[in-house]
């Protein structure tokens, strides 16, 4: 015997084994650890039998812990069958939860749907890992821009330069182009010129074609499935050839057909042409090619498995640096094409913050219902209070109790997952609709929502188990079999605090939509500074009235129901190019960017935009017309208020805005100052603005309308068009409509809120239901004796109502605060936005709102307890 | 159907056999790698024990605590009736189905 007292095992597994070994062998276990604990000390020290002891913790610990579990299956076959008769039993109940916790599922199913649908987006490119799109930053000072275009010779160069780049390919979108192929003409959106290597690199599967020989030449093209059949048919579409339109137009023959591009993804050229076609349609084409200064194309280069971004960064940026001036100060980055939709750098900004709200929402749904359901199993254990003493009684620990409730909401939260499943499916379209997603009813069956959707659901199960099987399991048999079940009052605060908190929830959800829908209403509402209502677009790439807009407009004209007809390079509502420009006036080297449109003579009085000083652009005076000729008085300028209060000047007419590239400088005079009009979306503040004018640049004709017979009016133009370009197919849309579109995020926003909250309500309702049932019922005898004493109906349905009143008022006034807060942070997000605090209407409404849809779903079950025969209620005792 | 015991709950059931009426945990697992030269985990002696314990084929008493295991009893097991039998079936059982193999490895 030596030293034996001094030998005692760590102190923090001691404490994690006695907490967790099964209660009846926990002694006699602990003891045979310690003893042997005291072989190992006295063979090898206290270190190694300190680290067997640990080892023990992980390798015993879950046997001895799963043991009893798998055991107690037997068991678990009489908790089912009494979970079942206790469905059946008490159906309303049964209901409420069941229902309850099935839209709280399915609200969560359609948000992992749509979650997982983003999460597609390129991963079906086998190399989406190590594809990398050239992005560049060019640091302004006040801020970053980043772009997704990059000069054209950048990926080639990088090609050639660098070992590691195993493959590159660029993607030349050119806009929408007008494609032919015998009598068969469309403008098509997805026409790309492309590098060979485009097909090695992305996963676009060749269906037709020698593979290695596809995209060989000049004037070869790959085309989808799609476009195949659009223009061929039935006919086998290789060797054929398509007439693509430019400005020359030009024919190029088809040598492959992919497949059509999944919905999940941004990268999705349905015609390929092998990019030295540009050569044959540019007359200036070398320049184009050696280009290191405009950024046209999207580089993307393909680098090996086990590359390292930061230092491709720095040998990326080494040869850029070769080909760009010293001044320069673009920067080159890499973006992986597996995160490029998540995260992208580019010209959009990433979706992950999005699907991370959505996900936040849908949790959010998630825990209403999980309180929703312990609320309601917890008002219930007065009926089960009977059934766990006797189970007591008989010998049921504390342990098998929990373990049966726990098992009992689990068979409920497995029943409510069938049915929420049946929900999502049927709920899939409106899912779509309200995202513009294409999930399909499929999608569900993907392992990871199904290993996430179980596991949410045995939480859901537990957690919301885990309440009443706490409470119930602590009862005191004897008492509760004498029937005297002592409520405590900690478990009333509790349910309180829970309806309130879903209350809450709900209120938060209900303000929330009506102040983005009152935003939304303020930005449609609001004066744009130009006429949007009644404005036919024709979007025009190419062809004849590009460069001369002349017979349209005279034709058009004709009609005296067309008021105005106007051709401009970009629409009013969506310019977003800009220049480098500085001023008279302005210090040496100061610059700022500004808006860029160039329009033609009509742009101004066809869109109602206000002149506020000089004059518009005239055919008089033929120095307006912006030339490239002579640098030093280049043509007429007309600036936005914006831009004449960021140059400083007090009388701008006749001063000088000098462009600048690179070194040449090209003056501008100013001849007149609009107003201040809202060409981009409400978020952002006005920006500064030039037009300049040109009468060949129609890529966009404007023509106004009367507001008469419209339908007659768009007939006219269709005809008018055809009969002067009857080779050009037509194509016009509403001005306002596009704008729209515009909002359609936060229109989509709205709409889900608003789904969300008549959910939150909905799940919040049932909640109370079941605890206002639960209230008559437990005061059924009071009621009873006060209508014998003379109460009156109406008394008696205040009496109940009073408490849920006072819980949904003060719901309110925890929600307000919290619903002020953010919604003050989204309308941050608008440069124009309505004030906060003019929209307390709105607060108030909800919590009339959420007062009268509590009183109704209380009212009812008062009302049915108010009117009950008190002999009934009294007679039993 | 009787459900045949698994090899390791018939090796502990063997050990506690073999050990007589003085078999607590930490002697069986000693025992145990005497026996078969591997190490066995607490875990896996005492969930078996338990098994075979709720199976009735082993029965338990509480016996002294000592210094060395913390002031702790110790639960001693020993065959109940059943499972005298089952062992006796067991070895029948098993002489059966192995007779014969000995003789064929002397063969080779």
């Amino acid at each position: 015997m030596k030293k034996k007292q001094s030998v005692s095992p760590p102190r923090i597994p001691q404490w994690i084994l006695s907490r967790l070994l099964p209660r009846d062998d926990e002694p006699y276990l602990r003891g045979d650890f310690d003893e042997i604990y005291s072989f190992v000390y006295e063979d090898k020290g206290r270190l190694s039998a300190d680290i067997w002891y640990w080892k023990q913790v992980v390798v015993s610990l879950p046997q001895i812990l799963i043991h009893p579990f798998i055991w107690s299956v037997i068991m678990f076959k009489n908790y089912l069958k009494m979970t079942l008769r206790n469905l059946k039993k008490h159906k309303g109940y049964s209901f409420l939860n069941i229902a309850g916790l099935s839209v709280g599922l399915a609200c969560f199913i359609m948000v992992l749907l749509f979650v997982q649908y983003e999460f597609r987006y390129e991963k079906h490119h086998v190399n989406a890992e190590r594809i990398y799109r050239l992005i560049v930053e060019q640091n302004l000072g006040d801020r970053v821009f980043r772009s997704a275009y990059s000069p054209v010779p950048l990926a080639e160069t990088l090609s050639r330069d660098l070992p590691e780049v195993e493959e590159f390919t660029r993607l030349f979108p050119r806009g929408r182009i007008l494609v032919s192929y015998g009598d068969r003409h469309f403008y098509e959106d997805g026409m790309n010129f492309v590098d060979p290597g485009v097909l090695q690199m992305f996963s676009f599967p060749l269906i037709k074609g020698d593979p290695d020989t596809v995209l060989a030449h000049k004037h070869s093209a790959v085309i989808t499935e799609e476009i195949a059949d659009k223009y061929f048919g039935r006919e086998d579409p290789i060797g054929k050839t398509l007439s693509l339109d430019f400005v020359v137009s030009t024919d190029v023959t088809v040598t492959g057909v992919i497949k059509n591009h999944p919905r999940t993804t941004n990268i999705a050229p349905d015609i390929l042409v092998h990019v030295k076609t540009i050569e044959d349609l540019m007359p200036n084409s070398e320049q184009f090619f050696q280009n290191w200064i405009s950024q046209q194309i999207q580089s993307y280069i393909m680098l090996p498995d086990d590359h390292s971004v930061p230092d491709m960064e720095q040998k990326i940026m080494g040869i850029f640096s070769q080909h760009i001036r010293d001044d320069d100060r673009r920067e080159l980055k890499l973006e992986q094409l597996a995160r490029s939709h998540l995260y992208s750098m580019g010209d959009e900004p990433g979706l992950i913050r999005t699907l991370a709200i959505f996900l936040a929402c849908g949790i959010l749904v998630l825990v209403v219902a999980c309180i929703n359901f312990m609320n309601l199993s917890t008002a219930r254990s007065a009926n089960r209070a009977k059934e766990v003493g006797l189970r007591k009684v008989v010998g049921a620990g504390r342990r098998q109790l929990i373990r049966q409730f726990m098992g009992e909401s689990l068979v409920y939260a497995l029943i409510s997952l069938v049915f929420a499943v049946v929900l999502a499916l049927a709920a899939i379209p409106v899912l779509n609709q309200l995202t513009g997603q294409f999930v399909s009813p499929s999608d569900l069956g993907s392992s990871s929502i199904i290993l996430v959707l179980l596991a949410a659901t045995i939480f859901t199960g537990l957690t919301s188990g885990s309440y009443p099987a706490l409470l119930l399991s602590g009862l005191q048999p004897s008492s509760v079999l004498r029937g005297r079940l002592t409520r405590g009052a900690r478990g009333t605060l509790f349910r309180k605090v829970l309806v309130v908190a879903q209350f809450s929830i709900s209120i938060i959800l209900i303000i929330c939509t009506m102040v983005i829908g009152r935003q939304l209403s303020f930005i449609h509402s609001k004066d744009l500074g130009f006429q949007k209502e009644q404005i036919v677009v024709v979007r025009n790439q190419s062809g004849e009235p590009a460069g001369n807009l002349e017979p349209l407009r005279t034709a058009l004209k004709q009609n005296p129901r067309i008021l105005g007809v106007a051709g401009s390079l970009q629409l009013p509502s969506s310019i977003g190019m800009y220049n480098n420009v500085t001023w008279e006036g302005a210090k040496e080297g100061e610059k700022i960017e500004l808006i860029h449109n160039t329009v033609d003579y009509d742009f101004l009085d066809t869109y109602g935009i206000k002149l506020l000083k000089g004059r518009n652009f005239s055919p008089e005076f033929p120095s307006d017309v912006r030339s490239g000729r002579d640098l030093q008085s280049a043509g007429a300028v007309i600036l936005n208020e914006e831009a004449v209060r960021r140059f400083g000047w007090t009388e701008p007419l006749g001063k000088k805005v000098i462009q600048t590239y690179g070194d040449e400088r090209i003056i501008f005079t100013v001849i007149g100052v609009i107003n201040d009009f809202h060409f981009q979306s409400l978020r952002q503040a006005i920006e500064p603005m030039n037009l300049f004018l040109s009468t060949e640049d129609n890529r966009y004709v404007s023509i106004r309308l009367q507001g008469e017979d419209i339908p007659g009016t768009l007939a006219f133009i269709e005809k008018t068009w055809k009969r002067l370009y009857p080779e050009l197919p037509i194509e016009h849309f509403f001005l306002d409509s596009m704008l729209e579109r515009r909002y359609r995020s936060e229109e989509r926003q709205r709409e889900l809120f608003g789904y969300l909250s008549g959910l939150a309500v909905f799940i919040a309702c049932l909640g109370l239901f079941g605890l206002a049932a639960y209230a008559a019922e437990k005061r059924t005898k009071e009621i009873g004796i006060r209508k014998v004493l003379g109460a009156s109906t109406s008394a008696v349905v205040v009496l109940l109502s009073r408490e849920f009143v006072f819980w949904v008022l003060a719901a309110n006034i925890l929600a307000w605060p919290i619903a002020f807060l953010a919604m003050d942070r989204w309308l941050q997000g608008f440069a124009y936005r309505i004030g906060m605090f003019s929209q307390i209407g709105w607060f108030i409404l909800a919590a009339v709102l959420s007062l009268a849809i509590a009183l109704i779903t209380v009212g009812f079950q008062a009302i049915k307890a108010a009117l009950a025969d008190p002999i009934r209620s009294l007679r039993y005792e | 159907m009787n459900k045949y015991l698994t090899r390791k709950e018939e090796m502990i059931l063997l050990t506690v056999f073999r050990l007589g009426d003085t078999a607590g945990l930490v002697k069986v697992r000693e025992k145990l790698k005497y026996l078969t030269g591997h190490k066995w985990s607490v875990g896996n002696v005492y969930v078996t024990l338990d098994r075979l314990t709720r199976l009735g084929f082993l029965q338990s008493a509480v016996g002294e605590p000592s210094a060395r295991r913390g002031g702790k009893a110790v639960k001693h097991y020993f065959l109940t009736a059943q499972g005298k039998e089952e062992l006796v079936e067991l070895k029948r059982v098993h002489d059966r189905l192995w007779e014969g193999l000995l003789g064929l490895a002397a063969e080779d």
